[in-house]
């Protein structure tokens, strides 16, 4: 009887703190499908609000989105809308002997970078996006930024896959340059 | 002289024939040609070949379960019905493939014609299964399991966001095809609650933080807006889980029943039913040709939904909050195996 009396109050707990933390969860979007998981400094300590993702998306940001989904129409080779020095940079970041061919873009984010000083040395950030890539993948990370001349300018980085999430890092001279509002393209294959 | 003669006999025989030849020659060249025309001219008016005779006589996909055959019941219908989280005019200016919203409410309509039944399969929107993943700019970038209200999420909003969906509770339900689908924006909610004249329920929740009129325990006839805070919202109405939605989506796709009966409780015609459809329209995405549409409605006028699974068909399975925060509902294989068998698979008589 003691026993059947424990059950009975044991799982009414259960359903009690199970049903307000449903309750309390809202309902996943698929924009929830990209997130960035961690932002480590070179000393090993986590700063996840020095590179967050846009809540609200820049002119700046539209703009680009626009112009690569007008540009996708009309072609089917992405990585043609860029220019021939940034094409060498992806080139560069290839594994040898790959090509550019078959190269998609396969995820744009939106971020911007907050309050930092110049003593972290390289921030690593790892993103999570809707599209898991494989351990094999060959992914090249674009940075797209405002240039001094108001310009939309484009930087191939170093990037690799972990736990089919892509890991980029940002060595201070790259987060110069990008300032504050930034896109981070990831093309693959 | 009489060789001579012969000759010339016969020469003239030959000619006869060689003329004769090139007559019928000629005229069966003419004919042809008339033909090939006639054929061109009316290509646009043969009647339609009715299917490949091939595919009459492949064999109908049969599985093994619990030691038994089952094979596939023909004369079945599968429809998918979709209430997305996006207005009609968002879904129009849609141009990327990461914005066509999520399906939040998910129902598979099975009419079985042999059995003269309507089944209804409601699918919870944080169901964990196997989507499919567009990239930005609409290139397929491969699958992963997550919340299956989100394969709507990808695509255009329209007709591409459906069929991903289609395809996500296709692969949940082990593969079952699913031909048709019929979305209806958030907007479209509304439209057709107005255009039946309203469904009537009684009120378990309470909605007067939204409508002061909508208090528990009312029964009332929802009109415009309270028909969308009756199946939409979810946050602060009873305990908020979308199982508790879900359960609220299901009492009003019941009493929807009731839209062959018109709010003077006459019977309506299959023509009101049509002019119901033309007035949503605009709020619904479909694959369904609107014959099509009209007819299979009109079967559920006399079909029996099965009753007893009305009040019990639900999937089975468990809740569980992910590590992402969020609700994640992942479904009991076994009673999902058997739910499909029993809705779209017939034993197979041993002889």
């Amino acid at each position: 009887m003691t026993k059947k009396v424990i059950i009975v109050i044991v799982a009414a707990v259960l359903l009690l703190t199970v049903i307000p933390a449903l309750a309390a969860t809202p309902s996943k979007t698929t924009e929830d499908l990209t997130q960035v998981v961690g932002v480590v400094y070179e000393d090993g300590t986590v700063h996840n609000d020095v590179i967050t993702v846009q809540e609200q998306l820049t002119e700046f940001d539209e703009a680009i989105i626009t112009d690569l989904l007008t540009y996708k129409t009309k072609n089917d080779k992405i990585v043609d809308y860029f220019d021939a020095d940034v094409k060498a940079g992806i080139q560069e970041l290839l594994p040898q002997g790959a090509t550019m061919d078959g190269l998609i873009m396969s995820e744009l984010v939106c971020l911007c970078c907050g309050e930092h000083d110049d003593t972290h040395g390289t921030i690593t950030c790892e993103y999570e996006f809707p599209t898991e890539y494989k351990d094999t993948d060959v992914v090249v990370p674009l940075l797209g930024y405002q240039d001094a001349e108001g310009k939309t300018a484009w930087l191939p980085v170093k990037g690799e896959v972990k736990n089919g999430h892509v890991v980029v890092a940002f060595t201070e001279e790259i987060l110069t340059l990008i300032g504050h509002d930034f896109v981070l393209a990831i093309l693959s294959k | 002289m009489m060789k001579f003669k012969q000759r010339a006999y016969e020469d003239q025989v030959k000619l006869k024939r060689y003329i004769t030849a090139f007559i019928i020659f000629l005229v069966c060249g003419v004919a042809a040609a008339c033909f090939v025309g006639w054929l061109i001219n009316n290509r646009g008016n043969l009647p339609e070949p009715r299917g490949d005779l091939a595919s009459r006589y492949e064999p109908t996909p049969t599985l093994e379960y619990k030691g038994e055959q089952y094979q596939l019941k023909s004369g079945i219908t599968t429809i998918l019905v979709l209430g997305t989280d996006k207005y009609s005019d968002e879904i129009a200016s849609e141009t990327s493939f990461r914005n066509g919203g999520q399906a939040d409410f998910i129902l598979v309509l099975v009419i079985d014609d042999e059995a003269q039944t309507v089944t209804a399969i409601p699918i919870d929107r944080d169901t964990i299964s196997d989507i499919t993943i567009l990239g930005v700019l609409g290139n397929e970038t491969g699958t992963r399991e997550t919340q299956i209200c989100l394969a709507h999420g990808f695509g255009d909003g329209a007709e591409q966001s459906c069929q991903l969906q289609c395809q996500a509770v296709s692969r949940f339900l082990l593969g079952i095809e699913i031909p048709y689908y019929v979305a209806v924006s958030m907007d479209g909610i509304s439209e057709l609650n107005d255009a039946i004249g309203g469904v009537t329920v009684t009120l378990k929740d309470d909605f007067s933080a939204l409508d002061p009129e909508m208090t528990p325990g009312k029964t009332m006839t929802l009109k415009g807006a309270q028909a969308e805070y009756f199946v939409r919202n979810r946050k602060d109405i009873d305990v908020g889980t979308n199982e508790s939605r879900m359960a609220r989506q299901k009492e009003y796709w019941c009493s929807l029943k009731g839209c062959f009966l018109s709010t003077d409780g006459k019977e309506r015609s299959k023509g009101d039913i049509e002019a119901i459809l033309d007035q949503i329209s605009p709020y619904m995405i479909t694959n369904m040709k609107r014959g099509r549409m009209i007819n299979e409605i009109w079967k559920d006028k006399d079909y029996q939904q099965k009753e007893q699974q009305k009040e019990d068909i639900q999937i089975a399975g468990q809740y569980k909050i992910g590590n992402d925060g969020f609700t994640e509902f992942y479904a009991d294989e076994n009673a999902l195996e058997k739910l499909v068998i029993e809705t779209f698979f017939d034993k197979v008589l041993k002889l």
